[in-house]
């Protein structure tokens, strides 16, 4: 880890940690403000961390810039920052200007944006498209970038209350705003991006989830000793403790081998493996806070019920699983052979510069 | 708190990815023409000859000194030699205790006399040692060992009983961990290691045929048996410490999760001219998991190499690895269209049958689940 960013995790772990009521957290389900945090987001230089110096970041590798995402979902950090550092990494390939305010993006059918410069589609789920100011949009060979206002959101309910929206667009792109889409962003390169995201998010929680019930079960005693204590919770915190331990490896192979693409293999093996580590870890969390934990109050649920929404973004375990499935059927040769090439197994240093 | 446990990203080594190719070859060679169900007992595979070629071609005791007839290479390399072996189904039973423990143990505790004896034997791959830690009454509970070495002039004289000793009947020597003062009640303190030569008088190794035919375990039974002074490996009373530090070496490589590639690669043959949804997504799941499982274990030889405490990281490893391994014949049972009288899938159910009949093993090894849960535990302060 290189000095820059152990100050900087330091200091982004004090500021997503700072809310110690989560009181921002809480607010983004109610729909409510998270602008008072997102200004110190922006102080930080947060939303142009995984971009080079030349672009505006500052020059963290990406391997490191990804952790970020991972410390505000650990903090409980209710803040579209995953979205809007792929969406400033996206316009930078680009050629387009980049932003420090909230932004996020949708992948649109190739039609969307007509000859004469008119943007016209429907968006569906859009994380943050209420909230951000910019959207950044991918449609056929174009990327486009649209600012709040120009088309209408409307909030969608996500059964676990996070922030989400469907957009009805149609408006002409300015001049610009608009540039060709670089080759390497295809669509599931774009899904591949964004569901490294969300691992990262998922890996997040989990580790606070890990901590949460640890915690738990060496404050709560019943039977006259503290609960972990108990051979039985004690087996079951450790299985949690692998499958949090799991799913935060499987991103940081894909984190360590984003470079100037997506690796989109290991973006799904992360994607899958922290999907799969979803269901243990949060059943156990639930199983060893009793009825505590099964309350709105408590804030295990901000970090379990968010997991069960990042999950099924993005493509699911069954459709990750399934593409690298295809790629090792098509790879020919040994399983093995595939497994160990630079695909899924070249890492790079943690502070080398993407 | 920092409950999580992260393991570091291992930067593509250019001399290991070299060395795969060296290797790759050599196994193909060797290997040619073994059949799937040998090639799924791998490490429990016993052939002197094959190991002998490995440590001709500098494969055993790469990271040693040269001095002791290692070959300084850096774990990145060797991991790269025992996983490739592991994967092809190598039978590196010979000679795996011994380069994967015995000679470290001996390269951290040994006098220099027994780094000198013993070391240049292992590395050559002509000297094998087998593990004396389980007894009768001593399972998980390992502080609970009763074999006795009463010191008396010139050494100590051994009593007492090692069993599911692995390879005894192969090996030349034990590292024996003993009791050589107080009683099973001082538990972990009067405990000491000493490497055993097998063909002393007093020592008796009897058979013990596993669950799938194979016979690797033994009992060994000491009566009196004289051991000699120069076989004490490290201090006398520290055994506890060294134990502890030999089952780390124990738990810390890919063997908890690649001990059935072979039949992961059986199934991936049957599947692949003819894959539907369910295989793809059921094969790709497979690759979610060893690939990481592999970022997580080159993770911990990256530690080791730097002098690292990787023990709850390795503890995590292999109780992954051991759920993994255990899914993987109900996997292949769930996607192969198979019945006992299709002559087609017969040679895919007999290496099916194998693999399912050694899978209890896999959470047993190189401790329990419960014991490495145990441990994992420990590590969260719940202990």
């Amino acid at each position: 880890m290189s000095e820059t960013l152990d100050l900087l995790t330091d200091a982004a772990a004090r500021l997503f940690g700072s809310d110690s009521e989560d009181k921002t957290a809480r607010a983004a389900r109610d729909g409510g403000n998270v602008a008072a945090i997102w200004e110190q987001v922006v102080d930080m230089g947060l939303p142009l961390a995984l971009l080079s110096e030349e672009e505006g970041g500052f020059g963290l590798s990406a391997y490191e810039a990804l952790q970020l995402i991972r410390i505000s979902a650990r903090n409980g950090a209710a803040v579209p920052l995953g979205e809007t550092m792929v969406a400033n990494w996206i316009m930078a390939r680009a050629g387009l200007s980049v932003m420090e305010g909230m932004a996020t993006l949708a992948v649109l059918p190739a039609e969307a944006i007509g000859e004469d410069g008119r943007l016209s589609a429907t968006g569906h789920w859009v994380p943050w498209g209420r909230d951000a100011e910019t959207l950044v949009v991918l449609a056929g060979d174009r990327v486009a970038s649209l600012a709040k206002g120009s088309f209408e959101a409307k909030a969608v309910q996500d059964g676990n209350r996070l922030p989400r929206a469907d957009l009805s667009i149609d408006t002409v792109l300015e001049d610009g705003s608009v540039a060709a889409r670089p080759a390497s962003l295809d669509d599931v390169t774009v899904r591949a991006a964004m569901a490294l995201v969300r691992a990262l998010e998922m890996a997040g929680a989990m580790a606070a989830i890990l901590e949460i019930a640890v915690d738990y079960v060496n404050q709560r005693t019943q039977f006259g000793r503290p609960l972990g204590k108990f051979q039985a919770i004690q087996q079951q915190l450790a299985v949690l403790a692998d499958e949090a331990a799991a799913a935060n490896a499987a991103c940081d192979l894909a984190a360590s081998q984003w470079g100037a693409t997506v690796p989109v293999l290991s973006a799904a093996v992360a994607k899958a493996r922290a999907g799969e580590a979803s269901a243990p870890v949060t059943a156990i969390a639930h199983q060893v806070l009793g009825a505590i934990g099964f309350t709105e109050e408590h804030r295990l649920q901000l970090f379990t019920r968010a997991i069960w929404t990042w999950r099924n973004e993005y493509g699911s375990e069954r459709e990750w699983n399934r593409m690298l499935g295809q790629a090792a059927f098509g790879a020919g040769g040994t399983l093995w052979s595939w497994l160990t090439g630079p695909a899924l197994s070249r890492t790079k240093n943690a502070g080398e510069a993407a | 708190m920092n409950a999580l446990v992260t393991y570091p990203a291992t930067p593509e080594n250019e001399k290991a990815e070299a060395l795969r190719k060296e290797i790759r070859a050599f196994l193909e060679a060797e290997l040619a023409g073994v059949s799937p169900v040998i090639r799924a007992r791998s490490w429990t595979g016993y052939d002197a000859e094959f190991s002998r070629k490995l440590g001709e071609r500098g494969f055993i005791g790469m990271t040693w000194p040269k001095k002791y007839g290692g070959h300084e290479r850096s774990n990145a390399e060797r991991y790269v030699v025992i996983e490739e072996c592991l994967a092809a189904g190598a039978p590196v039973a010979a000679h795996w205790i011994a380069d994967r423990q015995s000679g470290p143990l001996l390269l951290r505790y040994g006098t220099e006399g027994q780094k000198q004896e013993f070391l240049p034997r292992i590395a050559a791959g002509e000297f094998y040692t087998c593990i004396g830690m389980s007894e009768p009454d001593a399972g998980s509970d390992l502080a609970a060992v009763r074999t006795r070495a009463e010191p008396v002039e010139g050494g100590y004289r051994v009593n007492g009983t090692k069993l599911w000793t692995t390879n005894a009947h192969n090996a030349h020597a034990m590292l024996l961990f003993c009791r050589t003062s107080g009683t099973p009640a001082d538990r972990q303190k009067g405990t000491s290691q000493l490497l055993v030569d097998l063909s002393l008088p007093g020592i008796e190794i009897r058979p013990i045929t596993d669950i799938a035919g194979d016979r690797h375990f033994n009992e060994v039974t000491f009566q009196d048996a004289f051991v000699p002074a120069d076989a004490l490996v490290g201090e006398e009373g520290n055994g506890w410490e060294q134990v502890m530090n030999e089952l780390a070496y124990e738990r810390s490589g890919p063997e908890r999760f690649l001990s059935s590639m072979a039949l992961i690669e059986g199934l991936a043959d049957l599947l692949r001219t003819s894959a539907g949804e369910a295989a793809e997504i059921a094969i790709g799941r497979l690759v979610s998991h060893i690939a990481t499982l592999r970022f997580m274990s080159r993770g911990v030889a990256a530690m080791l190499e730097n002098g690292e405490n990787a023990n709850p990281h390795a503890t995590i490893v292999k109780d992954l690895g051991a759920v993994l391994e255990q899914s993987i014949p109900d996997v292949a049972r769930s996607l192969v269209d198979m019945s006992p009288d299709d002559v087609t899938t017969r040679d895919f159910l007999s290496l099916l049958a194998y693999t399912e009949a050694i899978t209890p093993a896999f959470s047993l090894r190189g401790g329990t689940r419960e014991i490495l849960r145990g441990i994992i535990a420990r590590g969260l302060g719940l202990r």
